[in-house]
């Protein structure tokens, strides 16, 4: 059992941890190049109407008193609101509409990656040098060498154009239209009772999940093959079998417990790549989730939506992270002490 | 922390923050005659906000996970020199380094362009 203490102290860390990350957002916005208000008021604006623009929105002053009330804003859970992307329209209510588009989108990435990933990996220690092995270790090697924007437009060709089994884009077809209720387009079919919108969000979601789950798999089957291997050739293992226990009881009983928690390292450290996957992912099969809000953000210098987002990335990355942390205690005790 | 800690703990702060702070001023002054003083103190203040704040999110982040790093890598039998308390005192370094040079960006802003 994890004690209060323990989860206390981690929460406490988050405060600092998400400071310095809106700090860091905040400088490297100011930093890059670009004027929000010249995007704003258009090329050939007058420079009257740009520096207008320029103080409506508080760019006149100087940076450290912008930085000051950004801290404000962000105290308050105010991110402000969109200077472009959705003119005037508070950021906290754009987040709300994307964010769970993208969680759903990494949820099943992950949730593929270790539905495949895990077995392989067993499977691939167990049967160590075997053509299984040699098979499952070629294959997660590609997996891992294959970027999503590469992956992505090829099985765009292959399901979508070639066989035409798949569409091509979005999530859900477009003569289907649910009440979102949690955000998540699986769910809200269901909750609606419409099961062919359903099938359709499957079949339009299944490109994408297999795009952001292949990476997640071919990383986690190499993670937990050679964790296991590891364990596998421990002490315990063998007095366990000696003991007259099944070779596969002993595998999943004992092994996977003690190989699990490097894997479980790497599911956390992922979980940010699956994000950043997400925006991958998105933008190649026109998803409209956070990760296309962010590219469309930051292309049109719209500093309150960048700084928003990437936030609410950090806070997902960190809480992620803090469930990994909470899970060493309790597959290991020794961690925790 | 007793009176007899904080002292060297203080002074290392100031050196520190004097180092940042030197830092900012240098920055400043290098870019005032080519991009004008609110441009100058401007950049100066934003890359002293980003050394303070990397440093203040990975001290966080060491103070708050580095047990479970140290515990991770003892339980794999890991030989990394990485340790918790290294690696909390580099960036405590880099927070200080960060807070002197965004001082002394602000202090430059109001002289030169004022409030």
């Amino acid at each position: 059992m994890v004690s209060k203490r323990f989860v206390l102290k981690r929460l406490l860390m988050l405060f600092p941890v998400l400071f310095g990350v809106a700090t860091v957002v905040f400088a490297i916005l100011h930093l890059s190049p670009g004027d929000p208000a010249v995007v704003i008021a258009g090329e050939r604006a007058s420079q009257e109407f740009v520096n207008q623009i320029r103080s409506d929105l508080g760019l006149d002053d100087p940076l450290w008193q912008q930085y000051i009330r950004f801290l404000g804003e962000v105290a308050t859970f105010d991110f402000g609101q969109s200077y472009q992307v959705n003119r005037g329209t508070p950021v906290s209510e754009i987040l709300t509409d994307r964010l769970p588009i993208t969680i759903e989108l990494a949820l099943l990435g992950q949730f593929a990656g270790l539905l495949f990933g895990l077995p392989l990996g067993i499977l691939s220690a167990v049967k160590q040098d075997t053509w299984t092995d040699h098979l499952t270790r070629i294959g997660a090697l590609s997996g891992i060498s294959i970027p999503i924007y590469w992956s992505g437009p090829l099985l765009i060709l292959l399901f979508a154009q070639f066989l035409g089994l798949l569409p091509t884009s979005g999530r859900i077809g477009s003569a289907y239209f649910v009440d979102p209720v949690t955000g998540f387009i699986l769910v809200d079919t269901l909750l609606a009772g419409n099961f062919a919108a359903f099938r359709s969000a499957v079949t339009h979601l299944l490109l994408p999940v297999v795009v952001l789950g292949i990476y997640q798999m071919a990383l986690l089957s190499r993670m937990m093959r050679s964790s296991m291997v590891e364990v596998i050739r421990q002490d315990f293992m063998r007095t366990a079998r000696a003991k007259g226990q099944g070779s596969k009881i002993t595998v999943m009983k004992h092994g996977l417990r003690n190989a699990f928690i490097p894997v479980i390292t790497v599911i956390g450290i992922q979980f940010g790549s699956l994000l950043g996957g997400a925006v991958l992912t998105e933008t190649v099969f026109e998803i409209n989730g956070i990760g296309t809000l962010l590219v469309d953000a930051i292309n049109r210098s719209d500093y309150p939506v960048v700084q928003g987002t990437v936030l609410v990335f950090a806070v997902l990355y960190t809480l992620v992270n803090l469930g990994v942390d909470l899970t060493y205690s309790i597959l290991d005790p020794r961690i925790e002490q | 922390m007793t009176e007899r800690d904080l002292r060297p703990f203080g002074r290392a702060v100031a050196r520190w923050v004097g180092v940042g702070g030197l830092v900012g001023v240098a920055v400043a002054a290098v870019l005032f005659p080519v991009v004008g003083s609110r441009a100058a103190t401007d950049t100066s203040f934003a890359l002293g906000a980003l050394v303070f704040g990397f440093g203040v999110a990975t001290w966080g982040g060491t103070v708050g996970f580095g047990e479970s790093m140290v515990a991770v890598q003892d339980h794999l039998e890991g030989e990394s020199s990485w340790t918790r308390s290294g690696a909390r005192q580099a960036f405590a370094v880099l927070t200080w380094i960060g807070v002197g040079w965004s001082a002394a960006a602000v202090a430059m802003s109001i002289a030169l362009v004022g409030l």
